[in-house]
Parts: C-alpha cells; sequence; structure tokens
C-alpha cells in the first residue's frame, strides 16, 4: 500500500529542487538593472546612512571598476553584470514579529520552514528577502544579557562605534573585485555583538532568499565576540530557479577575541542559475578559536574559501568544506588558515562529491610566517568522482617560513567502492541505497558537526541530490 | 634497464613500447619525457645547487599499461633557490605514476614546488601519487608547494600528501644518547630521510648507486655541519 509518505517521497523527487518556487511579492522599490553611482547613493539615502558609509561605498566602486575579473577559478565569463538589478526593496523596515510581516513574503518563509526552526531551537532568527532584512527577532533574556543581534542596517544606525572600528578591516574593499562589489552596494546581512563572558547555548540563525529575476544579492555581516564569549552563527539560503542568472556576492567579517568562540555554519542551497562569489574572513586572537563550517549544495558557480587569520598566540581554526556539484555546477571553494603567532593550531576537512558532469575544485591555503613556532596545521581533502563526465580538482597552496612547525597536508580522489558497493548489496540493500549509504558516511564527518536539525535536513538534501546515480 | 644520467641541456625523451628505463639527473634543467605502452621508468634527481630559473619537468602517459616512478632528492645550503614544477600528465588508461619528492633545506635556501597530476577522460584505471616531504633546518629557510590534482575520469585512484617540519626531536634524543654527536646524529637522520623512497627501487645496482650518490651529496653539502 502506498503510504502518504512515500506520496510526499516520490513528490519531492520527481519535483527535485523544492525551494524553486518564486513569490509574487509588492515590492516598495525595484533599481533599474545595471550599476552606478546615482543607484549607489539611492541606496544609502533608503538607508538614511551617515556620510561616510556612503564615502565609503563610492570609493569602493571605483575600486570594484579598476579590478580585473580574477583570472583563476571557475568559468565567470557570462557572468554580466549590466543585467543584475542591484537593489530590491520588499518593505519598508524589518519587523520583530512574523504576524506583522506582508503575508506573501511570510509565506515564502513558512515554506522554507524558517519560522518552525525559529520556534523550537533557536535563539534569534533573521530573515532577508532580496535586498533587505525583513524580520528580525532575538529572545528577550539574550537582549538583556547584552547581547546584540540585528541588521547590519539597523546596527549601523545604532551602534556605529563598531562600524567605525571594525566594518571593512577584516574584508576592505580593496581585498578582490567582489568585495568591492559588495562595499559599494551592501544591503542586509546580520550585526552580531556577544559581551564579555557571554556564551550563547542555542544557534542563532538568518535566512536568505532571492526572488527577483537577474537580482544581486550582497549582504554584509559583521560579527563581534568579545573576551570569552561564545556563539553559534547559522545561515542558510535558497533561491528560485529562473533561465537567467543571478548573483549574490556576500562578504563576512569575524572578530574572535581573546579566549572567545565562534561558529559558523552555511549550509548554501542556492538555485543552480545563481553565481555564488563570496568573501569570508575571521580574526583570532589570543586563545580563540574560529571554526567555519561550510556546506555548499547548489549555486551554478561559488567560488567561496573562509579563511582565518591566527593572530593571538595560541588561536585555534577549523574548517570544515562539503560541497556538491552536479550537473552543471561548479563548486570552487576551500579555506585559507594563516598562522601568524606561536603555539597555533588549524585542520583544514574537505569532502567532495561530484556528478553527472558536475565539477569539484578545493583551493585552499596555509602559511606560516617566520616567528610562528610551533604551529600546528592538518589538511585532509578527500574528493568522491561519480562519473566520467564528472571532475575534481585540488590546489592546496602550503607557504611555510617556519621551522619548528608541523603540518601535514594529504588529499585522495577515488569512485565509489566496489568492494563496499557488494558488501551492502550482499546485506539485501539495492545499489541506490548503497550508494546513498556510502554518500552519507563519507559526508558524515562533516555532516555530525551540524545541530541535530540541520544534519537531518542535509543528509535529506544530499539523498535526493544522489536520486538517479543508478543506471 | 636502460640507464641514462642526464646532466646538459634540456632533454626531450621518448620511451617507446616495452621499454625499462632509469633516469638519474644532476642538474636544474627541464625534460620532458613521453611514454608509450607497458614501459617502465624510473627518474632519480639528486639536486644541491639551486637556479634562477623555474624548472619544468613532464612525464606524459601516451600508452597504456605503464608505470613511472620518480624520487626528487633536494638538499639547499646557503641563498640556493630551486623553483621546480612537475607534472604527470595521464592519456592513457592502466597506468601508475608515482612522485616522491624530499628536500632538505638549510641556511637561507628556498623551495618552490608545483606538482600536478593531470587524469584526463580515457585515462580510467590510473592510480597516481604525489608525495613532497620538508626538513627545514634554519630559521631562514622557506618552502612553498602546491601538490595539485586535475581529475576527469572516475575510476582511478589519486593521492597527494605534503608534510613540513623539523627533525624529530625523540628520533635526534634516541641517537645521541646511543653516543653519537649531534651532528652525526642530525647527518644519519638526514640519510635515513632523503633515501627513505629510493629503498624501495628493485634493481638493486641501481639502488646501490643512486644511494651511494645521495650519500656523497649529503657529505658535500653538509660536511662541515
Amino acid at each position: 500500500m502506498i503510504t502518504k509518505e512515500v506520496k510526499s517521497r516520490v513528490k519531492e523527487i520527481t519535483e527535485g529542487y523544492k525551494y524553486g518556487f518564486s513569490t509574487k511579492a509588492k515590492l516598495k522599490y525595484k533599481a533599474p538593472k545595471g550599476l552606478n553611482e546615482k543607484i549607489i547613493n539611492e541606496i544609502s539615502a533608503f538607508k538614511k546612512e551617515p556620510s561616510w558609509m556612503l564615502d565609503f561605498r563610492l570609493k569602493a566602486y571605483e575600486i570594484f571598476k579598476q579590478k580585473e575579473m580574477p583570472t583563476w577559478g571557475a568559468d565567470l565569463s557570462d557572468l554580466d553584470f549590466d543585467n543584475i538589478h542591484y537593489y530590491v526593496r520588499p518593505q519598508e523596515k524589518a519587523l520583530n514579529n512574523w504576524e506583522d510581516v506582508p503575508s506573501a513574503i511570510k509565506d515564502t518563509f513558512e515554506k522554507l520552514g524558517v519560522p518552525q526552526a525559529e520556534r523550537k531551537f533557536l535563539a534569534g532568527s533573521g530573515a532577508q528577502f532580496e535586498s533587505e532584512i525583513v524580520y528580525h527577532n532575538l529572545r528577550k533574556d539574550l537582549k538583556k544579557k547584552g547581547i546584540i543581534f540585528d541588521s547590519t542596517d539597523n546596527a549601523l544606525q545604532k551602534y556605529p562605534e563598531y562600524f567605525k572600528e571594525y566594518f571593512g578591516k577584516i574584508v576592505p574593499a580593496s581585498d578582490n573585485k567582489f568585495a568591492a562589489l559588495n562595499s559599494a552596494v551592501w544591503s542586509g546581512g546580520s550585526f552580531i555583538y556577544v559581551p564579555k563572558g557571554v556564551k550563547l547555548e542555542l544557534p542563532l540563525q538568518a535566512y536568505f532568499r532571492i526572488n527577483a529575476e537577474n537580482m544581486g544579492q550582497f549582504e554584509r555581516t559583521l560579527i563581534i565576540a568579545d573576551e570569552g564569549a561564545s556563539v553559534h552563527y547559522v545561515e542558510g539560503c535558497t533561491a528560485p530557479i529562473y533561465s537567467t542568472d543571478s548573483l549574490h556576492s556576500a562578504v563576512v567579517e569575524i572578530i574572535v577575541k581573546k579566549n572567545a568562540r565562534v561558529q559558523y555554519t552555511t549550509i548554501q542551497n542556492w538555485s543552480t542559475n545563481v553565481y555564488n562569489l563570496v568573501t569570508k574572513r575571521a580574526h583570532a586572537y589570543e586563545n580563540a578559536e574560529m571554526f567555519w563550517l561550510d556546506c555548499n549544495i547548489g549555486s551554478k558557480i561559488t567560488m567561496k574559501y573562509p579563511s582565518i587569520f591566527l593572530k593571538g598566540e595560541g588561536s585555534r581554526g577549523e574548517i570544515q568544506s562539503l560541497a556538491f556539484a552536479g550537473k552543471n555546477q561548479h563548486q570552487d571553494a576551500g579555506g585559507k588558515v594563516f598562522h601568524l603567532a606561536k603555539n597555533t593550531s588549524s585542520k583544514v576537512v574537505s569532502k567532495s562529491i561530484s556528478k553527472d558532469g558536475g565539477r569539484t575544485s578545493y583551493r585552499g591555503f596555509l602559511g606560516v610566517s617566520k616567528g610562528a613556532k610551533n604551529s600546528k596545521c592538518h589538511v585532509s581533502c578527500d574528493a568522491l568522482i561519480f562519473d566520467s563526465l564528472s571532475r575534481s580538482d585540488t590546489y592546496p597552496v602550503m607557504k611555510i617560513s617556519e621551522k619548528d612547525v608541523v603540518i601535514a597536508h594529504e588529499a585522495t580522489v577515488s569512485k565509489i567502492g566496489e568492494e563496499q558497493l557488494f558488501y551492502l548489496m550482499s546485506r539485501g540493500l539495492s545499489e541506490e541505497q548503497a550508494i546513498n549509504m556510502i554518500v552519507n558516511g563519507f559526508a558524515m564527518p562533516i555532516i555530525k558537526k551540524l545541530p541535530m536539525e540541520y544534519a537531518v535536513e542535509l543528509n535529506r538534501l544530499i539523498e535526493l541530490e544522489m536520486t538517479g546515480s543508478v543506471g | 634497464m636502460n640507464l641514462k644520467i642526464l646532466s646538459k641541456s634540456d632533454q626531450n625523451l621518448k620511451f617507446e613500447a616495452n621499454s625499462r628505463n632509469f633516469v638519474i639527473l644532476e642538474n636544474l634543467n627541464d625534460l620532458n619525457i613521453d611514454l608509450g605502452s607497458d614501459c617502465e621508468l624510473n627518474v632519480v634527481a639528486i639536486l644541491s645547487s639551486g637556479s634562477d630559473k623555474i624548472v619544468n619537468w613532464h612525464v606524459n602517459f601516451l600508452g597504456k599499461n605503464s608505470k613511472s616512478v620518480c624520487d626528487l632528492i633536494l638538499v639547499g645550503k646557503e641563498s640556493n633557490n630551486f623553483m621546480i614544477n612537475t607534472c604527470y600528465n595521464h592519456f592513457k588508461g592502466s597506468c601508475e605514476s608515482i612522485c616522491n619528492v624530499r628536500s632538505v633545506l638549510f641556511d637561507k635556501s628556498k623551495f618552490d614546488y608545483k606538482g600536478l597530476l593531470k587524469i584526463s577522460k580515457g585515462a580510467q584505471l590510473t592510480n597516481s601519487s604525489l608525495k613532497h616531504h620538508t626538513i627545514l633546518l634554519s630559521e631562514f629557510a622557506k618552502v612553498n608547494t602546491i601538490p595539485s590534482l586535475e581529475i576527469e575520469a572516475n575510476d582511478i585512484k589519486a593521492a597527494h600528501a605534503v608534510t613540513v617540519g623539523a627533525i624529530d626531536e625523540d628520533m635526534l634524543f634516541y641517537l645521541q644518547s646511543r653516543g653519537l654527536n649531534k651532528n652525526s646524529a642530525i647527518k644519519l637522520l638526514i640519510k635515513g630521510f632523503l633515501v627513505n623512497d629510493l629503498e624501495k627501487l628493485q634493481d638493486e645496482k641501481a639502488r646501490e648507486m643512486v644511494i651511494g650518490r645521495v650519500e656523497r651529496m649529503i657529505g658535500g653539502v653538509i660536511g662541515n655541519l
């Protein structure tokens, strides 16, 4: 007998990417396509920003125009900067209550499970629709502890002192062409400040949704964990399926002060018409710990290399990266670690899967500067390549200028083991079930680092991607 | 087994099917080797003099069922600079390539290494590995290494590994506790480190010859240590 669960599962599989719907939402403003100074002035005026921020944007725009496109990495030749809407405003301001959010937008996030997640297991939640945060909320008891969790736009108005000190300092506009673009047109994103000694037990979440066609989303996130603080931030993202391309170019800056800890988790599930070009960087000070957990399932092209500068003695960094590339996808991801002080340690684990002509590229950098004695780093990259149409690359760069170190890097590329497959099938599993189990086991070291609810969801997403692997 | 000792200018070598060859390199010059099918090739490079130019070594697997083992042994001293790119290009299937790079760097010497393992779509059942191990013996020695993989076939095995570190203090202490002075202990450990992969060479005469050359090189480079 076919149960409701089976029917729902079949529907899910046959409909593929289930987030590909779009919403007819009334917009307050939609900038025409293309980028110029007029649009940047309009963005700044809409947000009623201080003059120094407009100045920052305009200087960044000049840098963006001068910088060349990267000559390495994925093929960005089809990216048309003139065919993008750089700012779309869905409503007047961010709201604290889901009931107040316009129904079309609220329904979008209901379908995505965002309000439900907030109710069940989050300390706070933010939702960005197009260019602006539409909803933001932090539990009252946490506000009383002095924790700030707000949209970056609001925080700029309320807490300018943090922005003057940190904004654009970890990732300056001149860093690369897409950091310059983000610096010119940034909108939305999260600002988090955790005071000294405060440890958040539950994660904070932000969900990013592109809705319009030919949309550019440029959120800017700034996280400051003061001494002894601890916070876990999770972000998810999806977009409708269109035949034309969208662009997501975010910048994330994180400061982890002495003895603090920050975990930043991303579950990227953009539709396969989105260019995802992101700059993420953290500075970790004395005995601090920074952990990037980066899962890339979606997008047409992703270029993303979360990085950690271990600036303080005893600081630690960890990057866990999971990349899945299916048909017409290229996940060019990895991580960078810079050991700049003594007694620092880092670990990088990368797992990638490519099938149906997909391409995964691990691109990493490990630098140990002179004087960074007793640095330890271990990098491990494993790739599963399913068929002869797919491709896997590994480009790890290591620059070591200190002799008292222990550095190790290893990488393997292979297909699913025939013996493993045979063993599982001989125990009664179908070939598809056996493949799913092996892929699940392959990705498990990374997935198990996620909060349980996200781990379950990610397992499901990977299983969905694996459908049809047999035959 | 045909033995070739290369010490002159750029070389282009073509090894026909069913040949067995042993090539020894003692200078930094570009090298391109094309392998036919069912070939066996050993390359041992023993280097102690640097160069200002980038050196490119290519081994191209143009036929099936061939095997190549390359051991690159390098000792840098003073302000020696080494810039070496190796590329193993697998165009046909069922081939095996092993590339072992071992470097010991003193003083202000520097080694820039780019190692590429490239497996094309038609090269199924390839088995390929690249390892680079470095010991840094001075505050000013540097190593930059980029071991890369570009894989377009799925039924293959490809792996690479890199380690960088100083001499193991426990090993040093062990040897000194057996009566060796510190310098002798370091020399012994360096020798053991550098010849580790050479001891797997199957041809006994070739193995003894290259290990002897490595020992003489070590003696010449770090004789006054």
